[in-house]
């Protein structure tokens, strides 16, 4: 075991290739999604206003959408066409049509009505723009209302409950941050990992074969002889994924909150389960370039099935099957259930067992290999 | 060596080589169906609820009733407390919680706003995001008729008491994807990069195979050049004319562009993408290292095209990088014409960019031949 293990650290060491996939590149990967997301919090985004009112209520309600800060309002417009076009374009997200007579209308109480047109081809994007219109112009509306209630009442807390009997909190539970880097890139960082240890393992067994030293290799044993090779991979990669939890949680300002051990074993268990699965596609064909091909249409779709940004209980049948032939998925039930929820250890237990059911495929390779060699 | 003799043993090498007909022909086809299973059932399901009610009186029932009859929302259980509600959460069971605080009725009697506590989960932004459109709507529409009871307590007239509730009111308009469907949002941009990430690896693995083996055949490097790009860009014309064809006609996915434009912007971007693939086949010392290398690059494209996430949030560092790839102005460009009824005008930026590319990678790619003919010629 040693032996190999050895071994395959010179090949690694003797091979750029090799060395990228374990090193620079996860680096590079992660780096990049991180910087990519870093904000977490949007800003800015471009909209503008039709005003066909022109009135100090119309002027007034321009401001307040403008010192919302997921908002900014890049130009008044005069008519709707103009808008449309930008929207077309993609210049603008949205635009906010005031109607003419709005102040007249409010003060005869005809209750007249903003039209909001959001281009919602960017789904996320019309989403987050929807909700700052929303909260800003009934924060707006309130006003107005109770101002009104006041002239009428002349008693402020009166007024105040005239004009909202009932408060909503919002409590986002878990990832109470409300923070877009937090939710995409503790999901997207594991995705990237397991295209590499399916890969880079694929790699080094196709390498092996391709300069005929599977003799050299295997000699003391499969079994041995097989961990020892996968080894430095299984310990890079667990190393990369632990660096990875680390920062999340030690020096970005979230919390972590159950168990450290738990997650640390789930990553394992999910490096073990890929390296499982890319081997038993090696060892269908030992065909080194056709495996690749096949384990990157494996791994690369995965994000879309996670279930993160689409949740599981929508998807159709076959794409739930694929959710759960895809390891990934049950490691990061298990970390988002640890990091955000803190759930006890023992509810781990059906998670983990779903990534142990992969285990068996070791035992295929290695079956496949004693043949082979 | 004639053009047609480079030509047939271009194809020879291509069509002889599995893991380039897996990817070039069986990864673009079976992805076509397998990409966008995740979205097909399209809108999300209802979403359960729990609802501790703590006030338990007619009101909060009714407020109950009002939440449990939105269309997003089923309140499947009630429970005591918080912590059971909690648990059930953290179970699955259900994917968010209403609590409504104790003395609800009698605070609204006595005019004192009680505070009515919405929780879901927000590590699924699309779940939380649902649930609370829908509670909060219902419990708005409660808090506005409540305000009209108010205002006929104090001798208003009926008439005027349901108009004065508020003073104006926003109604939003959902363009081009008005029923909000993951499929429209995602599956067209995902396309395109489908298109470019298959046809570089395609690539990859010949200009990596050629190198790997040496095989360099005495033949002028435009033929080669001709030669690649007829076969991969009549191939790959096809893969774009069944994506946009077929493919939105299968999903449903509304098209608005006519067939002329979407055939004037693909060609730049088929011509620049077979040109970046030569070249980087040619920068390759063996077949395998093609595949991981792009498929690497597929997720932060996707995150830096300003379709997913905001192009204002991206670093304007990667959104410069991001602009090397023919997919990023591909994507936009599509998007804009296809989803989003765009006139050609409108796109005319990413067109020149795709064109800009297209001159870069051809000179990149004769550059990169140039040299690899030398380092593999005989007399060294």
């Amino acid at each position: 075991m040693i032996d190999a293990f050895k071994l395959e650290l010179q090949e690694i060491k003797n091979s750029f290739f090799l060395l990228s996939l374990l090193t620079w590149i996860p680096l590079v990967s992660f780096l990049t999604i991180i910087f990519i997301f870093h904000d977490g919090v949007v800003k800015n985004l471009p909209i503008t206003v039709v005003d066909y009112d022109q009135s100090n209520i119309s002027r007034q309600i321009i401001t307040q959408i403008n010192a919302n800060q997921t908002l900014h309002v890049t130009k008044i417009q005069t008519s709707l066409k103009e808008a449309s076009v930008d929207i077309s374009a993609s210049k603008i997200y949205a635009t906010v049509v005031i109607p003419n007579h709005f102040k007249r209308d409010i003060l005869q109480k005809k209750e007249p009505q903003i039209t909001a047109f959001i281009n919602a081809q960017y789904l996320l994007i019309g989403k987050m723009i929807y909700s700052a219109l929303n909260t800003t112009l009934s924060q707006n509306s309130a006003n107005i209302d109770f101002v009104s209630n006041l002239n009428q009442n002349g008693q402020y807390s009166t007024a105040k409950n005239y004009t909202s009997p009932i408060n909503t909190q919002i409590t986002p539970f878990f990832n109470t941050y409300q923070n877009y880097f937090l939710f995409l890139v503790s999901a997207i960082i594991p995705t990237i990992l397991q295209i590499l240890i399916a890969l880079s393992i694929i790699i080094s067994i196709g390498k092996t074969f391709k300069e005929k030293k599977e003799k050299d290799f295997f000699k003391n044993g499969i079994v041995a002889s097989l961990i020892g090779k996968t080894l430095p991979y299984t310990l890079t990669y667990l190393a990369w994924g632990i660096l990875f939890i680390l920062y999340m949680y030690g020096f970005e300002p979230w919390k972590f909150q159950g168990s450290f051990a738990i997650t640390f074993l789930a990553m394992l268990l999910n490096i073990l389960a890929y390296q499982g699965v890319a081997l038993s596609f090696f060892v269908l064909s030992f065909h080194y370039v056709r495996t690749l091909s096949l384990a990157t249409i494996y791994t690369a779709p995965a994000f879309a099935f996670l279930g993160i940004t689409f949740p599981v209980n929508s998807m159709s049948k076959f794409a739930l099957i694929w959710h759960n032939l895809l390891p990934i998925s049950h490691y990061l039930k298990i970390q988002i259930a640890q990091a955000s929820y803190g759930v006890p250890v023992s509810e781990m237990v059906p998670l983990l067992v779903n990534l142990l059911m992969f285990l068996p495929l070791w035992i295929f390779v290695i079956f496949k290999l004693r043949q082979k060699i | 060596m004639s053009f047609l003799e480079v030509l047939k043993f271009e194809f020879k090498s291509i069509f002889t080589n599995a893991p380039i007909i897996m990817t070039i022909i069986g990864g673009v086809i079976l992805y076509s169906f397998f990409y966008p299973q995740p979205y097909i059932n399209e809108v999300v399901k209802t979403l359960k609820v729990s609802v501790v009610d703590l006030d338990k009186s007619e009101l909060s029932r009714k407020l109950i009733y009002s939440i449990n009859s939105t269309p997003q929302i089923e309140v499947s259980r009630q429970d005591m407390s918080s912590t059971d509600a909690k648990q059930a959460l953290i179970e699955k069971k259900i994917s968010g919680i209403i609590i409504i605080p104790a003395h609800f009725k009698k605070d609204i009697a006595l005019h004192v706003s009680p505070t009515i506590a919405v929780g879901a989960d927000s590590n699924y932004f699309l779940v939380y995001g649902s649930i609370l459109e829908g509670a909060i709507k219902s419990i708005l529409t409660q808090s506005a008729g409540i305000k009209v009871t108010n205002l006929l307590l104090q001798n208003t007239p009926l008439k005027m008491a349901k108009k004065s509730y508020t003073p104006y009111s926003l109604k939003t308009i959902y363009l081009f994807n008005p029923d909000m469907s993951y499929t429209y949002y995602i599956v067209p941009a995902v396309f395109i990069l489908i298109l470019q990430q298959t046809m570089l690896i395609g690539l990859g693995i010949l200009g990596g195979f050629y190198n790997e083996f040496k095989k360099t055949y005495n033949a002028p490097i435009w033929m080669k050049i001709s030669s690649r790009t007829l076969i991969f860009g009549t191939l790959f014309f096809t893969h774009m004319l069944f994506y946009f064809g077929f493919s939105f006609e299968f999903y449903h996915i509304p098209h608005l562009a006519s067939a002329y434009d979407i055939i004037t912007l693909g060609v730049p971007f088929i011509l620049a993408t077979v040109f970046l693939g030569i070249f980087f086949g040619g920068l390759l010392k063996n077949q395998e290292s093609a595949t991981p290398a792009i498929v690497l690059t597929s997720l932060p494209l996707v995150f830096s095209a300003g379709f997913v996430w905001p192009k204002e949030a991206v670093p304007e560092l990667i959104t410069y990088f991001s602009l090397f790839f023919p997919c990023t102005p591909a994507m936009q460009g599509f998007l804009k014409l296809n989803q989003m009824g765009a006139s050609f005008d409108g796109v005319l930026v990413q067109y020149g960019l795709l064109w800009l590319q297209t001159v870069l990678y051809l000179l990149l790619a004769i550059y990169v031949l140039r040299r690899n003919k030398y380092k593999h010629s005989p007399h060294q």
